[in-house]
């Protein structure tokens, strides 16, 4: 399981580059041509092309422009790499973990089971669920983590601060 | 003037107040001091406990987490070379070299009074400069806050780390996300998908939360379980204390790198972090022993201390009169404003003129109560690095679900958390930085309000922005900004220096 932690993406900064510049000019290309027209509406006292469209089309235009050039950037950036890495240099490189993953589960679970198991022990599980990621393998400290937080900001939040917190199972 | 600060100090006069300000500058100096959270990581996590309270605690809990964090990272600067933020950075120089001379006591003094003088004097400039810029910032019209808003948004992707481009393509990010819910000019719905929780737009305390406290969380944990038990080396608090030599050398330093840190700090989109370094090179020119400095030189640690905790007063100054924020600290605490119903800007000065006195002087009593903690723990802050990060990273998860949904009780704000969080995350490992983001999200309700209304004036025409002096001359300032900094990125590309792009 400790292995399955240490997972990761690993790519050039070339590489990620290129994939940003072709991510975003897509999805401007996209706002541009459809998403704005589709997802704003021309309200009523809106002059020429002042109207709620004029923003949007403003920024996805910047942003069509800067995406080509980071995309355009990590070309050249790429074909230095492969010369440093034909000249035996290493070159520069970035990794993504497997972590953020397991933390988007960890988001689904909280926003999926609050309401109908509490807060209390929603929290309890989601934050041991961190603790095990981490490496955390002490059965008694995780929980004391988990349910001694759980415990102290259900107090400051829902007692103190008068925050709805759910019980949970109908409470 | 005298009246004004003796308001602020009415409005500081009551327990609750000093209670929640000493908290936060302990709150802030313990973050300060773990390596990896860095002030605004702190401001993000406990913000939401600010929701219930009135605008100066509020504010005056935040300014002392800021503060606190400021000096914090100075203390595992100099035990275990690691910074325990950005701006610690230069500290560790000369900060640790003095440790392992077997002389930490003495630096990690160093460290505290020339933080506590740089953030007295950066709190009095800010007493003194920001009403007269304010006042002078009243008779601006739309045409200048929206030429003021695409400075702002400029000027920080420009000065974000490494690369311009994708700095600018960030503000666009935070822009977009802004636009999310009602238009602020028609109240049509805009960009919603037809979702119906996007029609309220995107909140701001889950967006923030989760760009600068989850994504930081994540970056923590995925560092933690590569690296596994491994442990960094700290130095014992031993050695003697400051001599009277020791501050006949360092108090021109540390005067110099209190203007200096006041003066960069003003600047939209510095901070601490450059205001150190530029402090330590100014010290570095100007000392009888340039050569002592980057192998334990007393004035190098008074130099960028003295200007990292000069920057704090002299980053609300912006933040303040003109609605733009000094750093990534006051950006998030502009959101904190903005929720405590406090518009940023020159009218603030107007309106609520005792709530901003009350922040001058919140801002003063923190640094009078991080010199009275850090003479107390001096010798026991750094031992908040010893504490394992399965224990601490669980519970600023827990802080960050909660913190979320406390503030509309909401599991949507906890999702958008969550999602803004990995997308933070995945955008940093682009080198995609987070703070222009949030810049965008912040500015681009009055940059566009202001755009249109001043269209929609003239009949759909843009001239009238540049027929306007200041105007002009900032939208003139902004382009030259620009230019230079993309001049200057593609020269460095060409001698091919490598771009650090990490925030």
């Amino acid at each position: 399981m400790n292995k399955f932690f240490k997972l990761r993406v690993q790519a050039t900064k070339a590489h990620v580059d290129i994939g940003v510049g072709i991510v975003f000019s897509l999805f401007s290309i996209w706002m541009l041509t459809m998403g704005i027209r589709s997802q704003c509406s021309i309200s009523f006292g809106s002059v020429g092309v002042v109207t709620d469209r004029l923003f949007p089309y403003i920024i996805m235009t910047v942003s069509l422009i800067l995406s080509v050039i980071i995309l355009i950037l990590g070309i050249f950036d790429n074909q230095r790499d492969k010369k440093a890495k034909a000249e035996g240099k290493e070159v520069p490189m970035t990794e993504c973990s497997i972590y953020v993953v397991m933390l988007l589960v960890l988001g689904i679970f909280f926003n999926m089971t609050m309401k109908t198991i509490g807060y209390p022990l929603c929290n309890a599980i989601a934050m041991y669920g961190v603790y095990y990621m981490l490496g955390g393998r002490k059965i008694w400290q995780g929980l004391a983590v988990s349910i001694g937080f759980t415990l102290l900001s259900y107090l400051f939040f829902a007692k103190y601060l008068g925050v709805s917190l759910a019980l949970g199972f109908g409470l | 003037m005298l009246a004004d600060i003796l308001s602020g100090f009415q409005m500081n006069a009551n327990l609750d107040c000093i209670l929640m300000i000493a908290f936060g500058t302990l709150l802030g100096i313990i973050i300060g001091a773990l390596p990896g959270l860095t002030a605004t990581t702190g401001v993000s996590i406990f913000l939401p406990l600010t929701f219930y309270m009135d605008p100066v605690p509020a504010l005056g809990f935040l300014g002392g987490i800021y503060c606190g964090g400021m000096y914090g990272g100075s203390i595992t600067a100099i035990l275990i070379n690691t910074p325990g933020t950005p701006a610690g950075a230069a500290t560790v120089l000369d900060g640790h070299p003095l440790a392992q001379k077997g002389e930490a006591y003495k630096a990690l003094q160093m460290a505290l009074y020339a933080s506590v003088i740089g953030g007295l004097i950066s709190c009095i400039a800010l007493m003194f400069f920001a009403p007269i810029l304010a006042s002078a910032a009243l008779k601006f019209s739309y045409a200048e806050y929206f030429a003021l808003g695409v400075f702002g948004l400029s000027i920080v992707a420009g000065l974000s780390n490494g690369n311009i481009f994708k700095g600018l393509l960030a503000c666009c990010i935070g822009l977009l996300i802004g636009c999310v819910g009602m238009d602020p000019i028609s109240g049509f719905p805009r960009l919603t998908f037809g979702y119906t929780p996007f029609l309220g737009g995107f909140q701001l305390i889950p967006v923030l939360i989760g760009l600068f406290a989850m994504s930081e969380l994540i970056k923590q944990c995925a560092d933690k379980i590569k690296r596994g038990d491994q442990k960094d080396e700290i130095f014992q608090v031993s050695g003697k204390p400051l001599s009277k030599a020791d501050w006949k050398r360092s108090i021109m330093t540390i005067l110099k790198g209190s203007v200096i840190g006041t003066f960069i700090g003003a600047v939209p989109a510095t901070g601490g972090g450059t205001a150190a370094f530029l402090s330590y090179g100014e010290a570095r020119r100007a000392s009888k022993h340039p050569e002592e400095f980057g192998h334990g030189s007393i004035e190098g640690v008074a130099a960028s201390e003295s200007a990292n905790n000069g920057a704090t007063g002299g980053t609300f100054i912006p933040m303040l009169c003109l609605g733009i924020p000094g750093d990534s600290v006051t950006a998030v605490m502009m959101g904190a404003l903005i929720i405590q119903g406090l518009t940023p800007g020159p009218n603030l000065f107007v309106e609520h003129a005792s709530t901003v006195n009350g922040i001058y002087v919140a801002l003063l009593i923190s640094n009078i109560f991080m010199l009275a903690m850090g003479q107390v723990g001096l010798r026991w802050f750094y031992k908040v690095c010893l504490i394992p990060k399965e224990i601490l990273q669980p519970i600023i998860f827990g802080l960050c679900c909660v913190g979320s949904y406390a503030s509309n009780s909401s599991l949507f704000d906890v999702g958008c958390m969550f999602a803004f969080g990995i997308l933070g995350y995945l955008l940093l490992r682009c080198g995609i930085p987070m703070s222009p983001i949030l810049l965008g999200l912040i500015l681009g309700s009055i940059t566009e309000s202001n755009l249109r209304r001043g269209m929609l004036a003239s009949g759909g025409s843009f001239l009238q922005f540049i027929n306007r002096p200041i105007c002009l001359v900032i939208l003139a300032f902004t382009v030259f900004s620009l230019a230079f900094t993309i001049i200057r990125m593609l020269k460095d590309k060409a001698k091919g220096k490598e771009i650090n792009e990490e925030e």
